[in-house]
C-alpha cells in the first residue's frame, strides 16, 4: 500500500487519469480513508461516481480487487467501463459463463485486478480456495444494503460475506451503497465488518436539481391525460412500471398515440437487444424509454429531464434510486409519480402473493435437493434456495421470511404516507434516510403535490431545457444505406437492396 | 409466449407436453432428445432458452380454451394434440414469412450466438473503419466478446473489405422481411439503426412474430454462409463446432467408435454403466454417421431385448430411418 495521500495530490491524479476536475462528494474522503488502511462504508447517491473509488485505488493498493455486486448486467457495464479506460485486466464471474470459462477466469487470476462477482458466486468453495492463494488488495461489496434484513432488496447470500472476509483477508474493504438508513448502515457494520473501527460517509440524500412531484390520478384514462401532457415537450424522457407487460403496453400506446420514439426495456429481452436500446437512448436517437426496474443500475444516461414513475414503487429506496437516474447532469428535471389507489391495493396483494406460508418453507425444507414441492412458484424456490445454499435452518428461515414480510409491508405503507402527505416531500427523503443533513428550505424548484398546483403551471415554472428530437417516424434504413453509413462504401450493384 | 406460435411444435398424434417445453428450452435428456427426433423437432432445440415453464403452460392453456389443442387427462405424461382448426391454423402459420424455417440447433448453432457475433462483428469493423477505439461493445459476453476479438485479428485489416461484401451480398440474398430485420439490428457509433420496437411498429408485427422472424433471419443467413461454397471470412465468423454430443457422451463414443469392448469402456470410464448406455444413446440420436450394426451394440442391446437401453435403441434406428427416407 502506498502513503496516504494529501487532497491537492489526489485532485492531481484525477486530472491526469481520469480528466475530471474534481472529485464528487465522498470520493476523496472514502479514498483517503482506505489510503490510511482503514475500512469504509460509502452512502452516495446514485450517479456520485462510487465506483471511481476502487477504479481510483488501483494502483495504490497491490493485490486483486474483488467487487460484489448483485446484477450480472451491473458487473458486465463496470468491466466494459474499466476496460474502456484501460485500468487494468478485468475478469467477471458469474452463473451465465460455461465451466471452461469459469475455470479460464480462475486460472488466470494472477494477471487480473478487478475481479467482479456475485455474492453466490463468492461461495463456491473452488472460489475461495483460488482468492486464498492470492493477495486481496481491495474487498469492495456493492449495493451493500442487500446485506440487511431491515432493507427492502435483502439478500441471504450477502450474509456470508463476512465470514468470507475474515478468510481473504483483504488489505482493506470497502461498502458502498446508495440508499441505506441508519439500521441499515447498522447492519452493514456489524454483518460485513463485525463492528470493527470503519470510516463512514454519508452523503445527503437531497438532490437539489430535481423537482419533485405526485400527481393524483383517478384511474388509467386520468393517467394518460396527463402523461399525453408531459410527453409533448421534447424531454428526454424515462418511465418506470411495475411490470415487463406494462411496459410494453404503454410503450405500444405512447407509440401509436404520440410522435415520440420510444421504446421498452426490460430484463425479459436479449442482452444485445437491451444494449442497443441503451445506445438508441444515451445519443437520443429514442426520447423515451418505458422501462422495469431493470432499467438504471450502471446506465449513464446524463440528460434525463423527465422521470415519471407509472405506478408507485414500493418503497422509499426504490423511489429514490430510481428518480436518481434523472438530471444526472446537474441540469434540472422534473420527476412525477402518478398516486392511484388501485395502484396501491394492487401493490398490497402483490406482496401478500409472494408471502410464503411457513408449511411451504418447512416442506421445502424436507424435501430433497433437486425437488420442487408443489405450491410455490419459481421465484419463490428460488428464494428458499438461497437460504439453503447459506446453510439457513428452516425456523431462521421461517423467522426471516415473516420479519422481510413486516419490513415490507411497513415500508409500502410508510412510502403511502409520503405520497399522500401535503407536507414537503424533499424534506420527507431526507428525514427517511438521513437525520444529519437538513434539507435545503422549501421553495417553488423544489416539489408540489397535484392537489396544490397544477401540472401545466408546474411545467411552465420549470421550463426545463429541451434537447432536439426529429420527429419523422423512424423509417427502415436500406441495405445500401445501411452499408454507406456503416463502411462508408456501397453494397455491389449486382445485389439486390431491400 | 404468443400462444399460437406454438401450434406448429404440436400435431395431430399425441404429443408429450413437457417434452415440448424442455426442447425449446433446451433441456438435454434422453427422454427430451428422443422425444425431439420423434415428434422431428430437434432442429428447434434450444429455440427460447429463456421460456419460463410458467408462460408456456399459460400458453398451452389459451390454446385449449381455443379449441387448438385438446389435453389428454388419463394417468401418465400430459399429452396434447392438434384439433382440425389447430391444424389449419398451425400450417397457415408455418407458411408466414416469418415461420422458423431454417433454424437447426444442430447444424447452424445456437441462434442466439450467432446473433452475437453477427452484431458485433459489424460494429468492430465499422467503428475500426471510422476509426473509433472507444466503445461499449453490443454484447457483454466475455466468450462472445474473446471470439471476436480473436476473428478480427485473424482476419486483419486485408480482409474486412472482403467482409463486407461477402456480408452485403448475403444479406442481399435472404428474403425481404429478413433482410429489412439483419439491416436495421445492425449498430456502430456511425449507423444507430433501429429498435427491436420500432422494427417490430415499421413490420407490423407482434413481438412474437419478431421473435419468430429475427432467429429465421439470422439462421438463414448462417445456413447460407454454411454452405461449403460459402465465402471464407464469413465462414469463419459462423463456425459450428462439429461436436453436436455432450463432453462425456463424446468421450464414451469414442471409444466406442474405436471399437473397444464394454469392459474396456467401463474400465476406462469410471461412470456408472447406465451412464454410458445413455451417453450410447445421445450418439444414436445426435450423431449423423451412428451405426446401429455394430456388433458392441447387438452385444448390449442382447443382454436386455425388453429393457430400456433394448427398447430405445430400436426406437432411435426406427425414427433415424424414417428421417433419413423422409
Amino acid at each position: 500500500m502506498t502513503e496516504a495521500s494529501s487532497l491537492p495530490e489526489l485532485v492531481h491524479e484525477l486530472q491526469g487519469r481520469f480528466n475530471f476536475d474534481a472529485f464528487h462528494p465522498g470520493q476523496a474522503e472514502l479514498i483517503q480513508a482506505l489510503l490510511a488502511g482503514r475500512d469504509a462504508i460509502g452512502v452516495l447517491p446514485t450517479g456520485s461516481g462510487k465506483s471511481l473509488i476502487y477504479q481510483f485505488l488501483a494502483p495504490h493498493l497491490n493485490g486483486l480487487f474483488v467487487i460484489v455486486t448483485p446484477l450480472i448486467s451491473l458487473m458486465e457495464d463496470q468491466a466494459n467501463r474499466i476496460r474502456l479506460s484501460k485500468l487494468g485486466q478485468v475478469a467477471i464471474l458469474n452463473g451465465q459463463l460455461d465451466r471452461d470459462e469459469q475455470r479460464y477466469v480462475l486460472d488466470h487470476l494472477s494477471k487480473t485486478k478487478f475481479l467482479f462477482l456475485a455474492p453466490e458466486t463468492l461461495q463456491r468453495a473452488v472460489v475461495i480456495r483460488r482468492l486464498k492463494q492470492l493477495s486481496i488488495g481491495l474487498l469492495t461489496v456493492d449495493e451493500a444494503h442487500c446485506i440487511s434484513s431491515w432493507g427492502p432488496d435483502f439478500r441471504p447470500d450477502y450474509l456470508q460475506l463476512g465470514a468470507i472476509r475474515h478468510q481473504l483477508k483483504p488489505t482493506a474493504t470497502l461498502a458502498l451503497t446508495a440508499t441505506a438508513t441508519d439500521r441499515v448502515v447498522q447492519d452493514i457494520r456489524q454483518s460485513l465488518l463485525h463492528n470493527m473501527p470503519t470510516y463512514l460517509y454519508k452523503a445527503s440524500v437531497d438532490r437539489l436539481n430535481l423537482y419533485l412531484r405526485t400527481e393524483f390520478v383517478q384511474g388509467r384514462e386520468d393517467k394518460w391525460q396527463r402523461l399525453e401532457l408531459l410527453l409533448q415537450h421534447d424531454w428526454p424522457t424515462l418511465i418506470y412500471t411495475s411490470t415487463r407487460q406494462q411496459a410494453e403496453d404503454l410503450a405500444l400506446l405512447i407509440a401509436q398515440r404520440t410522435k415520440r420514439k420510444v421504446a421498452y426495456y426490460h430484463a425479459g429481452l436479449e442482452g444485445t437487444t437491451r444494449a442497443h436500446i441503451q445506445q438508441l437512448f444515451l445519443h437520443d436517437r429514442l426520447d423515451t424509454v418505458v422501462a422495469t426496474s431493470a432499467f438504471g443500475m450502471g446506465i449513464d444516461k446524463q440528460n434525463i429531464r423527465l422521470l415519471i414513475h407509472d405506478e408507485m414503487p414500493a418503497n422509499f429506496e426504490n423511489y429514490l434510486q430510481e428518480i436518481g437516474r434523472a438530471g444526472r447532469d446537474g441540469q434540472p428535471a422534473l420527476t412525477l409519480i402518478f398516486v392511484n389507489q388501485q395502484d396501491h391495493e394492487r401493490l398490497v396483494n402483490r406482496q401478500r402473493l409472494h408471502q410464503l406460508p411457513s408449511q411451504l418453507i418447512e416442506n421445502f425444507f424436507a424435501a430433497p435437493l433437486a425437488a420442487t414441492p408443489s405450491g410455490l412458484i419459481e421465484e419463490q424456490s428460488q428464494v428458499l434456495a438461497t437460504y439453503r445454499r447459506a446453510n439457513f435452518d428452516v425456523q431462521t428461515v421461517v423467522k426471516l421470511l415473516q420479519k422481510t414480510q413486516r419490513v415490507r409491508e411497513d415500508q409500502l405503507q410508510l412510502f403511502w404516507v409520503f405520497l399522500n402527505s401535503t407536507k414537503c416531500l424533499r424534506e420527507q427523503i431526507c428525514q427517511y434516510f438521513d437525520h444529519q443533513h437538513s434539507p435545503e428550505p422549501h421553495d417553488e424548484t423544489c416539489c408540489s403535490q397535484s392537489t396544490q398546483l397544477s401540472l401545466t403551471a408546474v411545467i411552465e415554472q420549470l421550463d426545463l431545457p429541451t434537447t432536439s428530437v426529429n420527429h419523422a417516424s423512424p423509417s427502415l434504413t436500406t441495405l445500401s444505406e445501411a452499408w454507406s453509413q456503416l463502411f462508408d462504401c456501397t453494397v455491389n450493384s449486382s445485389q439486390k437492396s431491400v | 409466449m404468443q400462444p399460437n406460435l406454438l401450434l406448429p411444435f404440436f400435431s395431430a398424434d399425441w404429443r408429450r407436453v413437457k417434452a415440448i417445453y424442455y426442447v425449446l428450452a433446451g433441456k438435454r435428456t434422453i427422454s427430451n432428445l428422443s422425444a425431439g427426433l420423434t415428434y422431428g423437432l430437434l432442429p428447434y432445440f434450444r429455440l427460447f432458452p429463456k421460456l419460463s415453464q410458467a408462460d408456456y403452460d399459460q400458453a398451452v392453456q389459451i390454446l385449449i380454451k381455443q379449441n387448438q389443442l385438446v389435453l389428454r387427462s388419463d394417468e401418465g405424461p400430459q399429452m396434447a394434440r392438434l384439433t382440425t382448426a389447430g391444424i389449419v391454423a398451425a400450417t397457415q402459420l408455418t407458411q408466414q414469412d416469418h415461420w422458423v424455417k431454417s433454424v437447426d440447433y444442430w447444424q447452424l448453432g445456437d441462434w442466439q450466438t450467432q446473433w452475437q457475433r453477427l452484431i458485433l462483428s459489424v460494429q468492430v469493423i465499422s467503428n475500426y473503419r471510422h476509426q473509433v477505439t472507444r466503445y461499449l461493445p453490443a454484447i457483454n459476453q466475455p466468450k462472445g466478446q474473446r471470439e471476436i476479438h480473436r476473428w478480427f485479428y485473424q482476419i486483419g485489416a486485408a480482409q474486412q473489405q472482403i467482409f463486407i461484401d461477402e456480408l452485403g451480398a448475403a444479406i442481399a440474398q435472404q428474403s425481404l422481411l429478413s433482410q429489412q430485420i439483419l439491416v436495421n439490428s445492425l449498430s456502430s457509433e456511425s449507423f444507430f439503426g433501429m429498435s427491436d420496437f420500432q422494427i417490430i411498429q415499421a413490420l407490423r408485427l407482434t413481438s412474437g412474430e419478431f421473435e419468430f422472424a429475427r432467429i429465421e433471419a439470422i439462421s438463414a443467413l448462417v445456413r447460407c454462409e454454411l454452405a461449403p461454397t460459402a465465402p471464407q471470412v464469413l465462414r469463419q465468423l459462423f463456425q459450428v463446432t462439429d461436436q453436436r454430443l455432450s463432453r462425456p457422451a463424446q468421450r464414451t463414443y469414442q471409444l466406442v467408435s474405436q471399437g473397444k469392448s464394454w469392459s474396456q469402456i467401463c474400465a476406462l470410464s469410471r461412470v456408472k454403466e447406465g451412464t454410458l448406455r445413455e451417453h450410447v444413446l445421445e450418439a444414436a440420436i445426435l450423431e449423423p454417421g451412428f451405426d446401429f450394426d455394430r456388433p458392441l451394440l447387438q452385444e448390449l442391446a442382447g443382454t436386455d431385448p425388453q429393457g430400456y437401453f433394448g427398447q430405445r435403441l430400436i426406437q432411435i434406428q426406427a425414427m433415424r430411418m424414417r428421417e433419413v427416407k423422409s
